[in-house]
């Protein structure tokens, strides 16, 4: 498939996408939102949470390690089906505060703290490059896997070309979708409602290689039982330490995430939609994962040895000769990431704006709360954050060469904003919590998550050296960064 | 420390309601210990997994939970805004 058409069809896409956006914000505008707020929308926006991860990481995770990639799932799905346990709390406290973002609820939670909020904010945005930088690096894989196998022969530009190139799209796109107007709720309902397309296309394109491969391929289902014992992953190994840490980190991550915060409490329009969406999302993600094995195993058997597990959506139905079931693969994969990444930037810039530019700039100029208005300074900070948030999701992809598996990456984002779990559920359940307490638990759990998993994670000798982080500071083994207090038996 | 006194009998659909808020409650605990399970099937280290017999327990677990919890959703919600017994 030429370049052209490549790149054609994402412009395509994304008008396409725009002008859904466009209308329903003018529908919104003219009050007649409808069924645009409906519990399904609402499902589909929450679908933001299966990113480029799922699309393509989920096969290379099961090629390498098995069902452990159900783990990703299966948290979400206990927190949603025990909705009445936090999540119904959570939308009903947004809701009611008018809560903005998950750095605004937990400085709400205890007294208003800017400095908990400004906290909050910089360990959002540090955490989320990596997720970033995984979205990126994911399409200009599949980039890739056409040029490699397109017989007419464009070769790709170069991938750190494309990066920026995919990087600064995105940005523009962002920019345009989600800082047009100012609403004092933060609601995006064009962004929502986009989104829940994109989540409407990619289900069917992964879907749709499913069935290819069961149906076209495997032989039915029983055939397809059969190849996954012959497979290599037929004797995976449930490593039980982190079978349990992934179904709770998931879960952890499910709540903390900004993106999924933004979706599940800021844009919700009626509590009534989590209802229906405790049983539906977690519905959606079953149907996102059931053809991930049966691709694996596929894969496996019938690539090359040195293809990328991460691709097989993609190099499967090439290999096969299947063009445009690819080509509806490759917009799938473009959907999971473009979504996340606007929605993540959206929710990061929001809060940049209200933590770190608007006390900022009101400390400097003190007359101009009295006086001006702040619409101009807020959009323009959120312009700027959103640009700046994807530069920094450009420049993790580079610095860490962009050869990790997918899902590696995504873990470190993981870990990253489940440190705001005990903040958050210390502010809704516990009425002792105090704020010291909740900046120091926050502080502590970031540096812990920068010397053991995000510094590490640029490899040896980009920040941290390779001998510290095969002896640990000064020697001390019990303090190497990627066995801290000796838990090396259950990384990796 | 003494709680708030509350009616020991009730009127059939707000105990319906409470008992069903209960079920909500238990639910997700259930599941976990369904998805937690696996883990006592084998002996780590030892490869001695079917896999596709994992896979279908996976599957079988998570469809199943999808329709408990669909099963108790509109219960819930259409009780939430009853003002009879409000909150554990």
């Amino acid at each position: 498939m030429p370049f052209n058409v490549l790149v054609l069809s994402c412009l395509a896409y994304v008008i396409f996408l725009f002008s859904v956006a466009f209308l329903v914000e003018r529908r919104a505008r003219l009050g007649k939102l409808g069924w645009l707020r409906s519990p399904a929308v609402y499902t589909l926006s929450l679908s933001i949470y299966c990113t480029a991860w799922t699309f393509y990481g989920a096969v290379g995770y099961a090629a390498r390690s098995g069902l452990e990639f159900l783990t990703i799932y299966f948290g979400p799905t206990l927190v949603f089906i025990g909705w009445w346990w936090v999540l119904r709390k959570l939308v009903r406290i947004g809701r009611q505060h008018r809560v903005t973002s998950i750095a605004d609820l937990i400085s709400s939670r205890f007294g208003k703290s800017n400095l908990l909020g400004v906290i909050v904010t910089v360990m959002a945005v540090i955490a989320a490059t990596p997720y970033i930088a995984l979205q990126l690096q994911s399409v200009v894989l599949s980039f890739g896997v056409f040029a490699s196998s397109s017989t007419d022969g464009f070769t790709l530009p170069d991938a750190e070309q494309t990066a920026i190139w995919v990087a600064g799209g995105l940005a523009l796109f962002t920019i345009l979708f989600g800082t047009r107007n100012l609403d004092a709720k933060e609601q995006h309902h064009g962004v929502v409602t986009a989104i829940a397309v994109e989540a409407v296309v990619k289900l069917i394109a992964l879907l749709a290689v499913g069935i290819f491969v069961v149906w076209g391929l495997a032989g039915g289902v029983t055939g397809i039982l059969e190849r996954i014992d012959a497979s290599r992953i037929a004797g995976w190994e449930m490593r039980p330490g982190r079978w349990t840490g992934l179904l709770f980190l998931s879960g952890a991550a499910v709540i903390c995430l900004p993106r999924m915060f933004q979706v599940m409490v800021v844009e919700n329009a009626d509590e009534g939609h989590l209802a229906r969406a405790s049983w539906a999302f977690p519905a959606y993600m079953m149907l996102m994962s059931l053809f991930i094995v049966p691709i694996a195993v596929i894969g496996l058997e019938q690539l090359p040895a040195g293809a990328n597990p991460d691709m097989f959506v993609l190099t499967l139905p090439l290999s096969e000769g299947r063009g445009g079931l690819a080509m509806l693969a490759f917009l799938g994969g473009f959907s999971s990431a473009t979504s996340m990444v606007i929605v993540e930037a959206i929710a990061l810039a929001t809060m940049v704006s209200n933590h770190i530019v608007v006390p900022a700039w009101l400390q400097l100029r003190p007359a101009a709360a009295m006086s001006a208005d702040l619409r101009g300074v807020v959009l323009n900070a959120r312009r700027a954050s959103i640009g700046a948030v994807l530069a920094m999701g450009y420049g993790y992809y580079h610095f860490s060469g962009g050869s990790e598996a997918l899902a590696a990456i995504g873990l470190i984002s993981f870990v990253g904003v489940a440190q705001f779990l005990p903040a958050m559920i210390g502010g809704i359940f516990w009425r002792g919590a105090t704020r010291i307490g909740a900046a120091v638990g926050l502080v502590v759990g970031f540096l812990v998550w920068a010397y053991a998993l995000f510094l590490p994670s640029f490899g040896p000798d980009a920040v941290l050296s390779a001998r510290l982080l095969a002896e640990g500071p000064l020697g001390l083994g019990w303090l190497r960064p990627q066995a801290l207090f000796g838990s090396r038996r259950w990384t990796r | 420390m003494k709680r708030p006194k509350r009616p020991m009998f009730l009127a059939p659909s707000p105990y319906r309601r409470r008992r069903l808020r209960d079920a909500a409650r238990l639910l997700p605990v259930f599941a976990a210990f369904l998805l937690i399970l696996p883990e006592l099937w084998s002996p780590p280290g030892q490869a001695l997994r079917v896999t596709s017999g994992d896979v279908i327990y996976f599957f079988l677990v998570w469809c199943g939970l999808v329709l408990v919890a669909a099963a108790f959703a509109p219960g819930l919600s259409a009780g939430e805004s009853a003002p009879d017994d409000e909150e554990d």
